[in-house]
């Protein structure tokens, strides 16, 4: 039987797949997009169960390797001091994000310039600047414009989210100090927008998935606009190879579906949307006589250069009741007195500070924010202490990229179909554990400032690899880069990867809104190029 | 049931005149009866002195104590699993509604009120100059 054939296909559901799928479908390119997991059933997500905080440690848990569900695909990261956080599912990582919605500076697009480290980028906040918009649109963003941190913007779709106690708490602690704050930009609705999307109702786990569907993921914002448009989306399918013809150039795609049954699609161009992580392995999978060492990697670097966003935690614990509990998790406010490079410090580059809230009692106990609860006889006081009573402060680090830091194919693990897993090498260097120092010393001084009785710091966050960037990176020299600024391989111009793994460096935020402005960019690239990409393909555009 | 776990279950959550203890919830049979935890309780079943029911409170406490220093990995598993069972447990949650004013319900589909934002508060912040560097 004949495959079946599409314009472009897309691999992976999440927030760039939905993206570059909306975009090419407005404009009537038969698009189809392949995804391992399924759609996520709102009316059962965990947050109306009293096992909800069990859930959020088991089964629902943001580490592939913790929850185990046979859509996952296991990662080794015995070899990596950060571990993973991603979802298989319609939306991908999105299901379980905390929706901080914070767009990269102008200076991260230009380190090696202007702080003569790791290197620029082949674009700029400018080239980006329309799409970060577009996509606020669509993803709904509730903030408030005027952020001296930040370039001016547009006025924002939303009012912020209420700040909660523990946020006002600590802008009053910033303002004495003089530092820089503001409320962050998040990907959540204060106001009902987007079709049958409300408003928050302040609930706390975001990441347990929003029956509200005011939390922003993209299997209720681009996919229902991009399905509308005539995306076809086939969930359950386990892509194990991109397929390609003797010169290289990307033909298609095979996979398993549910079933096992190995099923292929023909499409006149590829695009890898699978995370930093599942994107270079379905790369290094895809060998062939004209890529024995993987697709696209003449350079030998489609996996290399893995980046976090190593974290840092100070929690403050208050005589007050903060109620942290109530309102997002990973949202309120956040400070960027100390992200740029400052020669007199012992480090590049710098870092920002987010608020988090806090748990409830599961949480609480078992740590995260705050070091567990001892138990013992001194256990149930000690919970009283600081169930409610807490606010911390993350210290995002930027990871200047180095090409040990990897993600490779496990010599023996597989999923649950045999496909080869990936494993993660990854260690932290000097420069960011200065870095995580210095923010550590200055987020406790924050709590100092704020009142804070006992302040809890923690070097690492182990449970923090949810931004996952570089392993395929952007560049517009073919030598040192694996695909250009509109996200092409240079080895393979109809194969277009999309996610965090072009990232050339990390900056300090949040990378969502950046993956898929980046995104957007190359999905309109592609609908502008489409002729040069295969000229029989402008056949199906209208 | 098994009496080395309930053992060392109650060593780790002994409960006060707020908490249950942990034999007052069963938590024993509520470890081994959750997928996800199980595992956790036997390893500790298999890890733990065959005779801690029969220690004293002290030397239950030294006993998990001298776990915890050899092993902490695996030990740390055991208390996440005895905590994980223990603060799902409605009267648990009841216990903590009763001490703190948390309500005892799950988070949907009520959420929580809070007020709304007030941009009085970034009057501070938003006379300050620009931050960033232009590129």
């Amino acid at each position: 039987m004949a495959a079946e054939h599409t314009d472009v296909l897309v691999i992976g559901a999440g927030a760039s797949g939905a993206a570059v799928a909306w975009r090419l479908a407005t404009a009537g390119i038969q698009v189809t997009c392949l995804e391992q997991g399924g759609w996520v059933d709102y009316a059962r997500v965990p947050s109306f169960g009293q096992d909800w905080e069990l859930a959020r440690q088991t089964t629902h848990h943001p580490n592939p390797n913790i929850r185990r569900l046979p859509v996952d695909y296991p990662i080794d990261d015995t070899d990596a001091a950060i571990k993973p956080l991603i979802y298989n599912a319609v939306g991908g990582s999105t299901i379980h994000w905390g929706a901080h919605f914070p767009r990269l500076r102008p200076s991260d697009f230009r380190v090696r310039s202007l702080d003569g480290v790791a290197d620029d980028w082949p674009l700029r906040y400018a080239d980006l600047e329309r799409y970060y918009d577009e996509n606020d649109r669509i993803m709904g963003v509730a903030g408030l414009a005027g952020d001296p941190g930040n370039p001016p913007r547009r006025h924002r779709p939303m009012p912020p989210l209420p700040l909660g106690r523990g946020a006002e708490v600590m802008a009053g602690a910033f303002d004495r100090l003089g530092w820089h704050w503001w409320p962050s930009d998040v990907a959540i609705n204060s106001i009902p927008y987007g079709a049958g999307r409300g408003a928050c109702n302040h609930c706390g786990p975001c990441d347990l998935g929003c029956p509200v569907k005011a939390r922003s993921s993209t299997d209720v914002t681009y996919w229902p606009l991009a399905l509308n448009a005539g995306a076809r989306l086939i969930t359950d399918a386990r892509v194990f190879e991109i397929e390609t013809d003797p010169s290289g150039r990307a033909v298609g795609a095979a996979w398993h579906d549910a079933g096992g049954t190995v099923r292929r699609m023909r499409a006149d161009v590829v695009v890898l949307a699978a995370n930093g992580i599942g994107t270079p392995r379905l790369m290094l999978l895809s060998t062939s006589a004209r890529f024995p060492n993987g697709l696209a990697n003449d350079t030998g670097l489609v996996g290399r250069r893995l980046m976090h966003h190593p974290t840092g935690m100070v929690t403050g614990v208050f005589d007050e009741p903060l109620d942290g509990f109530k309102g997002p998790f990973a949202c309120s406010i956040l400070c960027q007195e100390f992200y740029e490079t400052d020669p007199a410090r012992d480090f590049v580059r710098g870092y920002q500070m987010q608020l988090v809230r806090s748990d409830g009692p599961l949480g609480t106990a078992c740590g995260g924010y705050l070091p567990r609860v001892p138990w013992g006889e001194a256990h149930h006081d000690a919970f009283l202490e600081v169930f409610g009573r807490t606010a911390s402060l993350t210290v995002t680090t930027e990871d200047l990229p180095r090409e040990e830091n990897r993600v490779e194919l496990h010599p023996t693990l597989t999923d649950g179909f045999g496909i080869p897993a990936p494993k993660m090498v990854y260690a932290l260097d000097d420069n960011t554990r200065a870095t995580i120092r210095h923010g550590i010393a200055n987020a406790s001084r924050a709590f100092q400032e704020a009142g804070a009785k006992r302040i809890l710091p923690q070097d690492l966050v182990v449970q923090a690899g949810f931004h996952l960037m570089g392993t395929a990176r952007m560049g517009d020299d073919p030598a040192i880069s694996v695909v250009d600024d509109t996200c092409r391989a240079h080895a393979a111009d109809n194969l277009l990867v999309v996610d965090g793994s072009v990232f050339v460096t990390a900056g300090a935020l949040n990378p969502t809104p950046t993956i898929q402005a980046i995104a957007l960019r190359a999905a309109e690239a592609l609908v502008r190029d489409r002729r040069a990409i295969r000229p029989g393909a402008a056949r199906s555009v209208a | 049931m098994d009496t080395a776990l309930t053992a060392a279950l109650v060593t780790l959550l002994p409960g006060d005149d707020r908490f249950p203890a942990a034999t007052a919830v069963d938590l024993a049979r509520r470890l081994l009866a959750l997928d996800h935890l199980r595992p956790a309780a036997e390893a500790a079943v298999a890890r733990l002195p065959s005779d801690i029911a029969a220690l004293s409170a002290g030397d239950r406490t030294h006993a998990l104590k001298a776990w915890e220093a050899a092993d902490p990995q695996g030990f740390g598993a055991f208390v996440i699993a005895a905590y994980s069972a223990y603060y799902t447990h409605p009267t648990v949650l009841a216990a903590v509604e009763q001490a703190t004013g948390y309500a005892a319900r799950p988070p949907q589909p009520e959420g929580y009120a809070l007020p709304a934002f007030d941009e009085a508060i970034v009057a501070v912040p938003r006379r300050r100059g620009g931050l960033w560097r232009d590129a």
